[in-house]
């Protein structure tokens, strides 16, 4: 038998079929947005390629956005490492300590140049060198080489794509985002704070089933997970509607869950899937529970006044743009044969000018 | 002539951690100089916001132990205020804390650290019939046929044959350290595919009481989670809140899940892989003092004693010099800078208390790219906390030994048991394997309070009292000009206290003294080593040099978790950067 | 006070959905052109999922395809060629339901590579069973 190589082939090791990968298929569609009849070409896309090599760079981050990855449904963070990406670094996770965990990113970034990902998760300060090293190396030195060759650069989480906690005033390390450090390489924002571990997995499995980064919207995230706010997909918008508020946290309103735009919730001006993926399996979402969104997948969420005081009334939510887009289908990026992209193809498809219907910076 | 060897980064931990060495002629670690690499300066972040939003800030302190540092917060308003909160929200906060030990104990030991004692390579080697009876013979764990070993067997298998071993490639395997048999390691192999699967689940508690994990939600006064009694019926078919009693049926069944696993699989398995690594209960010890915030309360009343963890000091592994703490006496508590790349306005050679906390970046290590630190100059950013000046563990140890001192009958049945079982005498628990150990210990303990705290928290509401938030002093008018607190809690990784000062409703100063950084700071003025050093410097000798699996297995023993350990006090002076560079 | 959805609002609702599938069936029905629809796109509460669940029905087919990974069950609504779909994961959590307007929905045909690779174990087989056969002769 000759050695797996493929992911269809790791997958079928493991005793799953094509349908099961179609059924996973079908699912990151859906997450996605992308046309349903897209679904088997990205299950043909996954089966067909190798295990993508993933380089995880942890800059100044707590390390939320890696636990949020292990929390991920489908795939799980064990589907995902040991069948559709080689993760062959990742500081949190990886077996190899010291200069062998050195090691072992160069050689990934060697056998696979420029067919490589990088996610990275945490902010970079320029400040000074010294705020933050690994191996003796600065953040940023080590960003910019890893990213020179790869496919493309994911940033993971608030710090990564916009500074974050870090950048928050008065920025005392001089923190700054991943597109201020990478240049010449395709970058991906998967915001929150940390992000939905599903947006994680589908952004890779997109990358991986077609070679291409999936559309994204004018900060450069994927439209499929950021197109909507929480307010235009919260289950409490019928009471925002109606004008039910809750006055305070243990009141009658907010016991029969009431819409919580009086304290304080950014929902309104986030951009975010909390209201459609929820969280942790379905389990529910910080709204669902009471306390109003923070608005943590947009920039300088930290430094938009209080969690706790009401937006002011002018802030006028978009109407929900409802069925017949989802039913028509979404028009997503032209498919395109994994070979036949070249990273000067994926950074052309990236450049073209973003549909501007869903630029709403309310703020 | 001493050799010095580097390990960074120290992988399988939160945040970047370094460590230079010395060895002597014979091979042993005769100094060894721990350093945080990274600084954020949080504390600096959060002067002049709202008190009340503090939580969401410092929770970002760290995304593993991701709610210790909300709850901290939360507590250090309440505290500074005098706010009282409802037994619900106690009750909540005792689930969701518990969970988080339990959730993160178990994470820790087969993603973080197993890979020290376990060799994956070797598992490939296994017979999974032997497998199954051997795990069989240690546990009832349903779990445990030949199959179900075989196929975690194929998987590991299929990443090394397919030429790409991602997360374990370029390991230790093979080190003559490793001593499991092939089918223990295969045993282990399996359980860490199988806690992965299981942590995604039990997490489930903390997204029904918090709205989401990482990082769930806390509020200053109670909970922000609201118990809707009958969703359906008031709200049209829509689900009022995610707290009601149909999901309060799923924490059930989700500590069920904990409890099930921490008996069955984590703690067999971890006296299981000791017994085959007995010397390392022989080295290892920090530095022999031991301290513990205290946690768990029963009832709002504050009444320390009937806290599950008691809070209090054990100096030189002395269980009868059990002596409680003051956190607001400035000559308990304080943080020195003497060896870290911050400066004091009086001196770098003095300790400051938490509520007068401050720092200045004072960077004055090497340019990278570099290759060695100036270990005997300033080496970090970590401060190094010490109580009335003596260096201290904290963690799963110093719990167990408060715990014993203070003559808890559970912990002292289950680490004699543990110790009977494994033919070691009392002393063994000053080791790594020792911390290893107590932290699976401990977690047995946590998760068979859960289901009381529920019944607790059912009750309550089948009386009627579904209260979760007091707020009484909700608007920060109502504060006084001036207010001191510490909102302290017994996380997962040890004692953490929140210190802060709030003026005219604002932050006037915040300071986090966090578990790692008690014990993993670099030397003091006076040349005080914590706990990391000195258990480096307790009897290692490394069999490979270019393989240090020895000290990877001692810092992995306390969890490190370097994110929360580096800080940055909130000061007047230290709005503008002083940077000096060497 | 109650939030009940007004039952106008519920109608209209059903009815653009109904239209697309009529205008989609009438498309598979003449030109062979298959469709899908993935009910998360649709935000629904439920009692407009109550409404449309009741006004499609249930035909005459149903299966279930099981796996390691997961499970999917299909049946065939009322209307022939539009079927319904729920695919779970392996911890049997609910992924995503969706409608297909097709013959037959995609995930029941048997894939080529997978046919390929049965079609090779069946021959090893049978060589073996021959080869066990003349053995025991
Ligand atoms: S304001 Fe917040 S709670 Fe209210 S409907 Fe919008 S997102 Fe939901």
């Amino acid at each position: 038998m000759t050695e797996p190589q493929t992911v269809g082939e790791m997958l079928a090791r493991k005793g799953i079929s094509r349908r099961a990968l179609l059924r996973y298929a079908a699912w990151v569609t859906s997450i996605m947005a992308l046309p349903s009849s897209m679904t088997r070409a990205m299950a043909q896309g996954i089966a067909d390629t190798k295990r993508m090599s993933v380089i995880w760079l942890s800059c100044q981050e707590c390390t939320a956005c890696t636990e949020s990855l292990t929390r991920s449904y489908s795939p799980t963070i064990d589907d995902l490492i040991f069948d559709f990406i080689s993760l062959d670094y990742h500081e949190a996770l990886q077996a190899a300590a010291g200069h062998q965990a050195e090691e072992a990113r160069l050689k990934a970034m060697e056998d696979n140049k420029d067919n490589y990902v990088v996610i990275v998760d945490g902010s970079i300060p320029l400040g000074n060198m010294g705020y933050s090293t690994v191996a003796g190396h600065a953040n940023a030195d080590v960003l910019r080489e890893t990213a020179e060759h790869a496919l493309a650069v994911v940033a993971v989480g608030s710090c990564a794509t916009w500074g974050g906690l870090p950048k928050a005033d008065p920025n005392p390390t001089g923190a700054v985002s991943v597109s201020q450090i990478v240049r010449n390489t395709p970058i991906i924002n998967i915001s929150g704070c940390p992000p939905i571990p599903e947006a994680m997995t589908g952004t890779l499995a997109h990358v991986l089933a077609f070679g291409q980064i999936p559309e994204l919207d004018h900060l450069g995230r994927p439209r499929a997970f950021f197109g909507n706010s929480i307010h235009d997909r919260c289950y409490r918008r019928p009471f925002y509607d109606k004008g039910l508020f809750a006055k305070s946290f243990d009141d009658e309103g907010a016991r029969k869950g009431w819409c919580l735009y009086e304290l304080g919730c950014k929902g309104p001006v986030t951009y975010n899937a909390c209201a459609t993926l929820k969280w942790n399996g379905g389990a529910s979402w910080p709204v669902q529970t009471g306390h109003g969104c923070l608005g943590c997948s947009e920039p300088d969420f930290w430094d938009r006044g209080s969690f706790y005081k009401p937006l002011p009334a002018s802030t006028e939510p978009l109407a929900t743009p409802l069925a017949a887009g989802a039913v028509a289908g979404v028009a997503a990026g032209a498919l395109a044969s994994r070979a036949a992209k070249t990273r000067r193809e994926i950074l052309g498809a990236m450049s073209k000018p973003k549909d501007a219907a869903d630029t709403t910076d309310k703020t | 002539m001493s050799e010095r060897i580097v390990v960074d980064p120290v992988t399988r931990i939160e945040g970047h951690l370094r460590v230079e060495v010395n060895l002597d002629e014979t091979g042993k670690i005769s100094d060894a100089y721990s350093s945080g690499t990274s600084v954020r300066g949080l504390e600096l972040i959060l002067k002049d916001r709202d008190p009340r939003d503090a939580w969401a800030f410092a929770q970002r302190i760290c995304g593993v132990c991701t709610l210790v540092h909300g709850l901290a917060s939360v507590r250090s308003v309440e505290d500074a205020l005098g706010w009282e909160i409802p037994p619900n929200a106690h009750l909540i906060r005792n689930l969701m804390s518990a969970a988080q030990y339990v959730h993160d104990h178990v994470m820790h030991f087969y993603h973080l650290h197993a890979l020290d004692w376990v060799d994956v390579v070797s598992a490939l080697d296994a017979d999974p019939k032997a497998t199954s009876e051997l795990a069989q013979s240690i546990s009832t764990y349903s779990k445990s046929s030949p199959g179900y070993f075989a196929d975690a067997q194929t998987r590991v298998k299929g990443l090394v044959e397919s030429g790409q071993l991602g997360i374990f490639a370029n390991a230790y395997w093979g080190h003559e350290g490793y001593r499991l048999p092939p089918e223990a390691n295969l045993m282990a192999v399996a359980h860490y595919l199988e806690a992965l699967a299981w942590q995604r689940e039990v997490v489930r508690l903390h997204a029904i009481f918090g709205g989401k994990n990482p990082h769930p939600n806390f509020l200053v006064g109670g909970c922000a989670s609201p118990i809707s009694t009958d969703p359906s019926a008031s709200t049209g078919g829509f689900d009022g809140t995610s707290v009601n009693v149909t999901t309060l049926q799923q924490v059930r069944d989700v500590i069920a899940t904990m409890r099930e696993f921490v008996e069955r699989v984590y703690l067999p398995d971890t006296l299981a892989v000791a017994s085959f690594y007995k010397d390392w209960f022989r080295r290892g010890e920090g530095v022999g003092n031991f301290m513990t915030y205290g946690d768990f309360p029963l009832d709002s009343s504050g009444d320390r004693s009937s806290w599950m963890v008691p809070a209090g000091v054990v100096t030189n592994r002395d269980l009868g010099s059990f002596q409680p703490i003051d956190l607001n006496d400035p000559e308990q508590v304080t943080e020195n800078v003497a060896r870290a790349w911050y400066s004091y306005s009086d001196g770098d050679d003095i300790g400051l208390h938490p509520y007068d906390g401050q720092t200045k970046f004072a960077y004055d290590g090497p340019q990278p790219p570099y290759t060695h630190l100036d270990v005997e100059s300033n080496y970090s950013w970590l401060k190094s906390p010490r109580w009335r000046g003596q260096p201290m563990e904290v963690g799963p140890l110093a719990r167990m030994v408060t715990w014993l001192a203070t003559g808890n009958e559970r912990a002292t049945e289950l680490a004699t048991g543990a110790l009977r079982q494994l033919d070691l005498p009392v002393e063994a628990i000053y080791s790594t394997m020792g911390r290893t150990a107590a932290r699976a210990l401990e977690t047995q303990m946590f998760v068979e309070q859960m289901d009381g705290w529920l019944d607790a928290l059912f009750a309550n509401i089948a009386a009627g009292d579904l209260s979760v938030h007091n707020a009484k002093m909700w608007e920060p008018r109502t504060w006084p000009k001036l207010a001191k607190g510490v909102g302290t809690v017994e996380a997962p990784r040890g004692a953490l206290g929140h210190w802060i000062v709030i003026r005219d409703g604002k932050i006037d100063n915040y300071q986090a003294v966090v578990p790692t950084t008690w014990n993993a700071g670099p030397r003091d003025a006076d040349g005080g080593i914590s706990a990391y050093e000195a258990a480096l410097m307790d009897n290692h000798e490394l069999a490979e040099r270019d393989k240090p699996l020895e000290i990877i297995r001692t810092l992995h023993s306390f969890d490190p978790c370097l994110a929360c350990a580096v800080h940055v006090a909130g000061d007047d002076d230290t709005q503008g950067l002083d940077i000096s560079i060497k | 006070m109650s939030l009940a959805p007004d039952k106008e609002t519920t109608d209209g609702f059903i009815q653009a959905i109904l239209a697309e599938l009529a205008t989609r069936l009438a498309e598979l029905a003449s030109t062979g052109i298959e469709a899908q629809i993935d009910l998360r796109s649709l935000p629904m509460d439920p009692p407009k999922r109550a409404a449309l669940d009741a006004k499609l029905g249930k035909g005459d087919v149903t299966a279930t395809i099981a796996d390691r990974a997961g499970r999917t069950e299909v049946f065939e609504t009322r209307y022939a060629g539009v079927w319904r779909l729920a695919h779970y994961d392996m911890h049997d959590t609910l992924l995503m339901e969706e409608i297909a307007i097709a013959p037959v929905p995609d995930i029941l045909r048997a894939d080529p590579t997978d046919m390929a690779e049965a079609a090779a174990r069946l021959g090893a087989e049978l060589a073996l069973d021959t080869k066990k056969g003349h053995a025991n002769d």
